[in-house]
């Protein structure tokens, strides 16, 4: 095999993390670009070009399917993510409330959710607005319960401040997702990618 | 806006280009120090696209390889004379206040 055709071949490999639909219309263009820019004799992507291509292809999977021009979805969405990184980063989503007896939400399982019901969201499955209104209702009553027996709890006040801010931010996310604006996003057949 | 993607609406003022000439375009305008990679212009390509400020101009077949040339739309030729026009001001003002700073220090 020709040096050219291993580097293509590999080159390949790496555009698997764009979207089908995406790689269907691009994939041979980029390719051109990509060996239009290889050395000779090169065999193997760059590491620097090899982690961009990984990088973007990451990105344009998220943000396929968030339409512009449904600005309330496509800022919903933008909070969803923000939420998953958010748990990601170890803010608590519930004030540490030793010996409470309210429903936990498992942290390790609530980022997962929260990057699905955003991706879901965006490509405009409506099972998963109504699942993340769900979701973010039960929030609602456990921080609820939370707040209301703080003052036998001794919850540190920074837990008790990120949970609400955390729940501002899920919050928003629903009014938006619930919004007159969204609704025809959610009317249209789900993109596929 | 971004730089990357002010200077890719820049590189397709003057004319349709391709993939790899927006690469090297851009690598020439910013003088060498912006090099952009094929995964960054192409997802910047198909943002651009998606607020319909570029276009598709017209394809190739070159050595049995695809080239899309890209193009600006009116709504993109606005936008980036906007934005140039708001950077110009930026740069005027920088530079105004700087001229009593360089006078005294020569």
């Amino acid at each position: 095999m020709s040096d050219s055709a291993a580097l293509e071949r590999r080159y390949r490999r790496l555009l698997a993390c764009y979207p089908r639909a995406f790689r269907d219309e691009q994939e041979q263009e980029i390719l051109s670009v990509l060996m239009a820019g290889a050395g000779d004799g090169q065999q193997w992507p760059g590491s620097a070009e090899a982690a961009d291509l990984i990088r973007s292809g990451i990105w344009i999977r998220l943000r396929r399917g968030i339409p512009r021009s449904q600005p309330a979805v496509f800022w919903a969405v933008r909070l969803m993510y923000v939420c998953a990184a958010l748990v990601l980063l170890g803010v608590p989503i519930l004030p540490a409330t030793p010996g409470s007896s309210a429903p936990r939400f498992d942290v390790s399982l609530s980022w997962g959710v929260f990057a699905l019901l955003a991706w879901a969201n965006g490509r405009g499955h409506n099972w998963a607005r109504i699942f993340f209104a769900v979701w973010v209702g039960l929030h609602t009553l456990a921080l609820f319960y939370d707040v209301a027996h703080l003052s036998a709890s001794h919850a540190p006040v920074w837990t008790v401040i990120a949970s609400v801010v955390f729940w501002l931010v899920e919050f928003s996310a629903v009014v938006l997702v619930l919004s007159r604006q969204s609704g025809p996003h959610y009317r249209h057949k789900p993109v596929r990618s | 806006m971004q730089e990357a993607t002010f200077l890719i609406l820049t590189a397709l003022a003057a004319g349709s280009q391709h993939g790899y000439g927006i690469i090297t375009d851009v690598r020439a305008i910013s003088g060498g120090r912006v090099q952009l990679k094929a995964g960054t212009l192409y997802s910047a390509l198909e943002r651009l696209r998606a607020d319909k400020l570029i276009e598709v101009d017209r394809e190739e077949i070159v050595d049995s390889r695809l080239r899309r040339y890209y193009r600006l739309t009116p709504t993109g030729a606005d936008v980036l004379a906007s934005e140039a026009a708001r950077l110009q001001a930026n740069a005027d003002v920088a530079m105004s206040r700087l001229k009593p700073a360089v006078g005294m220090a020569t």
